[in-house]
């Protein structure tokens, strides 16, 4: 069976609510000078979209709405890929085991998983306007939190029990601002942020059934012999006793000596 | 040797006048009514050369001539990365002393508007030929509007032209189906352990 734990999802989720309450304000007079007239969140947008999911969304087309070519300022952002960062391996036989007595009718149940695997998620924020102080403004709200890191601490499986922080570092910035050139085209200034967050990739959850009985036998082993001396049994008794039940652990020792 | 003055040089006030009566006549005949709209550039950015603050007050209406006989250029409907663009653009032709009389301007400004009522269109005029038709009888008689749809970013809009006024009326401006910002909050909300108000955000 395919466990999906939505470990990606919920990163570009979580990276998105980083950026998603910005606000720029519009002055009386350029420089921040002046009364403030309006405060506007700036929208934010995941750019990858099915195309008919978007052009649904378009209200122009019935001509109910004025047609304009699209309205400024605009953020969106998207996961560029991934990458194994080996720098935070962690040892891929450990992992964690807890147990959840919650569950089916109050037997203990006991689910285990190895450790995560290391991956690097690139990501870019774009922030388009068309004027560049609305930029700044945006930028200016976010650069002071980037030093060069901000931590998200991520509830990355939560049947599990896993909060991991996580880091988001700003790698670089760019700027493109098409202002020359035929007066036909429109200017836009666009700045590209690229963020690198440090995260996971899980291995499935397993059920581990609760142990109950162990058998050790022990062998006089030489060069000219090989024989059973003892078998010992520890075990739950009763053997079908629940977590919450009365129980005892048992030891049986049988030995093969007096019968020799 | 000069130019044969009895073919050229032409420029005879009366020939002038009869050419531009005509290309009045032929705007008005074939031509539509649009809402020519002054920018009022209330306040200027003089370090970063930008128009930070716009008013668009008025909406006057001028007969003009559409260049574009089939359709809109431009690119059309596109997805970008910040969601859907329309990238239309028109021609408009506009008769200057038509002009002069209607708007009380000398010639159109590129950064004015024009809103076309029968397709609900905003335009924005990005360039103006001054010199279309090239000095017929030494004189020019037209202005030609190269215009593409307007990208709208708060401006704030009195021209009494109710559709305009109401849609970019910057109170109600965000509701434009492209933004998933409370989408993405409330996702969040189960994802990140973050009892903390969000940083970022508080201007």
């Amino acid at each position: 069976m395919a466990i999906y734990l939505a470990t990606i999802r919920k990163t570009i989720a979580a990276f998105g609510s980083i950026f998603s309450d910005i606000y720029i304000n519009r002055y009386t007079e350029s420089g921040g000078n002046g009364e403030i007239m309006n405060t506007l969140k700036v929208p934010l947008r995941y750019s990858p979209a099915d195309k008919f999911l978007t052009i649904l969304k378009e209200t122009v087309r019935d001509g109910s709405a004025v047609r304009l070519k699209h309205t400024l300022p605009r953020m969106s952002f998207e996961m560029l890929g991934m990458d194994y960062d080996s720098t935070r391996k962690l040892l891929s036989m450990n992992g964690m085991c807890p147990v959840d007595v919650s569950t089916t009718a109050g037997i203990a149940q006991y689910f285990r998983q190895m450790n995560p695997v290391p991956y690097n998620y690139n990501f870019r924020l774009s922030i388009a306007a068309k004027k560049t102080e609305d930029i700044f403004q945006v930028v200016e709200q976010i650069f002071p939190h980037f030093a060069p890191s901000y931590n998200l601490t991520i509830k990355d499986v939560e049947s599990m029990g896993i909060t991991r922080d996580v880091p988001v570092i700003i790698e670089s910035i760019e700027k493109e601002d098409n202002y020359d050139g035929t007066y036909e085209d429109n200017r836009i200034v666009v700045w590209h942020l690229y963020f690198k967050v440090k995260g996971y990739i899980y291995p499935p959850i397993t059920n581990a059934d609760v142990i109950k009985s162990v058998e050790t036998t022990l062998y006089d082993k030489t060069k000219t012999s090989n024989t059973k001396i003892e078998k010992i049994t520890v075990s739950v008794d009763p053997i079908d006793a629940k977590y919450e039940d009365e129980w005892t652990i048992e030891t049986d020792i049988e030995d093969f000596t007096i019968t020799r | 040797m000069t130019v044969n003055k009895y073919f050229s040089e032409n420029k005879n006030p009366t020939e002038q006048n009869l050419l531009e009566d005509i290309a009045i006549e032929i705007i008005q005949m074939a031509g539509t009514d649009i809402k020519y709209i002054p920018r009022n550039m209330i306040n200027n950015d003089e370090i970063l050369n930008e128009n930070n603050r716009a008013l668009f007050e008025k909406g006057i209406t001028i007969e003009a001539y559409l260049n574009n006989a089939e359709n809109y250029g431009g690119q059309g409907y596109f997805i970008g990365q910040f969601g859907n663009v329309v990238d239309r653009t028109m021609s408009f032709s506009i008769a200057k002393k038509r002009f002069k009389q209607e708007v009380k301007m000398d010639f159109p400004k590129e950064g004015d508007l024009i809103y076309v009522p029968w397709n609900n269109a905003l335009f924005q005029i990005d360039y103006v030929e001054h010199e279309t038709n090239f000095y017929q009888h030494q004189k020019n008689y037209l202005f030609e509007l190269k215009c593409s749809l307007f990208t709208a970013s708060y401006e704030e809009f009195e021209t009494e032209i109710d559709k305009v006024d109401e849609q970019l009326d910057r109170d109600v401006f965000n509701d434009d189906g492209y933004a998933q910002n409370e989408e993405i909050i409330e996702e969040s909300q189960d994802i990140l352990d973050f009892s903390e108000e969000n940083p970022l955000g508080d201007l």
